[in-house]
């Protein structure tokens, strides 16, 4: 079903929007969530937590052109929730792995301006994100947003580990100079 | 905001990049390597035989091996039981366009008339040791325990994508590399795969399948002067002479590297995932303090220096992580 017929579902308040959702997105959304939460159940969890919070975010919210992206936010914040709540000693490790490079983007706090309201901070983010060529974001949202090992990425792109190591590290420098550049505090 | 608030704030981001990253791979601006099959994960060499038009007749016999890693003495050809105990380091050389591995292939067989090796993905080149054209004194790459010559100045003759020995003595005083287009050093494909044909006496054929597993080595290249910009020589130039005068009481020492060396003929560094050879102590100028310092390598997005130290009479190797904030800026 077309994702703008699905939305209508949910406008309409019509519980098929569920499962023509699941029927769609299901599995690349427990996919995802297991990525992140390291186990079936707990990804089929997040995944029905993500229906829930669908039918309850549409309306007012209506995304109509980027359903999945949509979808797929949910899922990540749930699982990454999950995580964090149950702190899961195996996927603790990889959450400390992913905080850890994610520490490196920070700018430095005696370069304090102004603090990032989330408005502000997607701003920043989608800011650095257009600087990258398709090739680089895809590899930077890879490993950040969907949080893939670094292995997938290169399986994916095609590219040696190292390679894709080396790609994050530098952009993970040219997000924390982006910061600093524009002067964001984080 | 802590790394983790980072991570869970990307949810923000524009839809639309999610969307894109959500699908396939954007075509490739240059090229990509093709993945050239699992790999044994911990062994650095994998040698895969494959026999082909059928079995081949009595007295015909190959076997070949190859390597990019240090492995030894290089003329004995490598037992299964040795390629677990190759060290992770590549020789390689980098000229701003493409980078060179050092390889080391090597064949035994009977009534033999020629062995082609055929590179899947990139191409051969070679260097002839004593080149006359690399100049007086040219830069030379010696990697691992046994300091073997990986490099020998920056001339390398292209061969194509197919080596054909008739002798093993054809790769007397001649370095040989795979080589492809690379963006750095580091922009090595996993895998370097290679077909060798065996062509016998009587006609017959024989072929073996090789890869060569580059997964967590540890490149020490030379980053060369040919087509690399004067401006990226004086970069590394000062990269190499900030980390060799950073003060080390301001860097982490990695307690588990500390090793007494005293007496022995090498030190293994450990550099992330890859080991840096120390060795010759006797022949090393170490400062007033009694440090000798080889320089630094880069694994994992982390700095680390080797560093020898005299101390009461002792000789200890250790190593030293380079804090982020006193990482080398341009």
């Amino acid at each position: 079903m077309e994702d703008e017929k699905i939305v209508e579902l949910y406008m309409g308040r019509d519980e098929a929007a569920i499962g023509a959702t699941a029927e769609k997105y299901g599995p690349r959304l427990r996919s995802l969530s297991f990525g992140i939460v390291g186990d079936w159940q707990a990804a089929e969890e997040c995944e029905n937590g993500t229906y829930l919070a669908a039918w309850e975010a549409i309306p007012p919210h209506e995304p109509r052109g980027y359903l999945y992206a949509f979808l797929a936010r949910i899922t990540r914040h749930l699982s990454l929730n999950v995580c964090r709540d149950r702190a899961r000693l195996k996927r603790g490790a990889f959450l400390q792995e992913l905080t850890a490079e994610m520490e490196q983007c920070l700018p430095a706090p005696d370069d304090l301006e102004r603090r990032l309201d989330q408005l502000t901070l997607r701003q920043a983010l989608d800011g650095f994100l257009g600087t990258l060529t398709p090739e680089k974001r895809y590899v930077f949202l890879r490993r950040y947003w969907y949080m893939d090992p670094i292995a997938d990425i290169a399986r994916r792109c095609g590219f040696s580990q190292s390679k894709v190591k080396t790609m994050l590290l530098r952009m993970r420098r040219g997000l924390k100079e982006y910061f600093e550049q524009e002067g964001y505090d984080l | 905001m802590k790394g983790y608030e980072l991570l869970q704030e990307m949810e923000q981001i524009d839809p639309g990049y999610v969307l894109e990253a959500a699908g396939d791979p954007p075509a490739p601006r240059k090229r990509r390597w093709a993945p050239w099959g699992a790999a044994a994960a911990c062994l650095c060499v994998v040698l895969l035989l494959a026999l082909w038009g059928g079995r081949p007749q009595e007295g015909n016999r190959f076997s070949v091996t190859a390597y990019a890693l240090e492995a030894g003495d290089p003329a004995q050809p490598l037992e299964a039981s040795r390629l677990v105990e190759a060290q992770d380091v590549i020789g390689s050389y980098f000229d701003g366009e493409t980078l060179y591995i050092n390889l080391c292939l090597k064949y035994e067989g009977e009534n033999l008339q020629s062995v082609d090796f055929i590179a899947k993905e990139g191409s051969f080149a070679k260097q002839i040791i004593g080149d006359p054209r690399a100049g007086e004194n040219p830069p030379q790459l010696y990697v691992g325990a046994d300091s073997r010559l990986a490099v020998y100045g920056d001339v390398f003759e292209p061969i194509g994508d197919t080596l054909t020995l008739r002798d093993q003595t054809d790769l007397d005083g001649v370095l040989l590399f795979w080589c492809g287009p690379a963006e750095d050093t580091m922009d090595h494909p996993d895998s370097i795969g290679i077909k060798a044909v065996a062509t016998f006496r009587d006609g017959q054929t024989q072929a073996a399948d090789l890869s060569v597993d580059l997964t967590g080595s540890t490149g020490m290249g030379i980053a060369g002067c040919g087509k690399t910009s004067e401006e990226d020589i004086a970069r590394w130039n000062a990269q190499f002479d900030y980390y060799t005068t950073l003060p080390l009481e301001d860097c982490e020492l990695l307690e588990d590297s500390v090793e007494d060396v005293t007496g022995k003929e090498v030190y293994e560094a450990r550099i992330g995932t890859g080991i840096s050879f120390l060795r010759d102590f006797d022949m090393l100028e170490f400062d007033e303090n009694g440090v000798y310092r080889s320089g630094y390598g880069e694994d994992g997005g982390e700095v680390y220096m080797p560093v020898l130290k005299k101390e009461e009479g002792r000789l200890y190797g250790m190593v030293y992580r380079v804090p982020e904030e006193l990482r080398y800026k341009d």
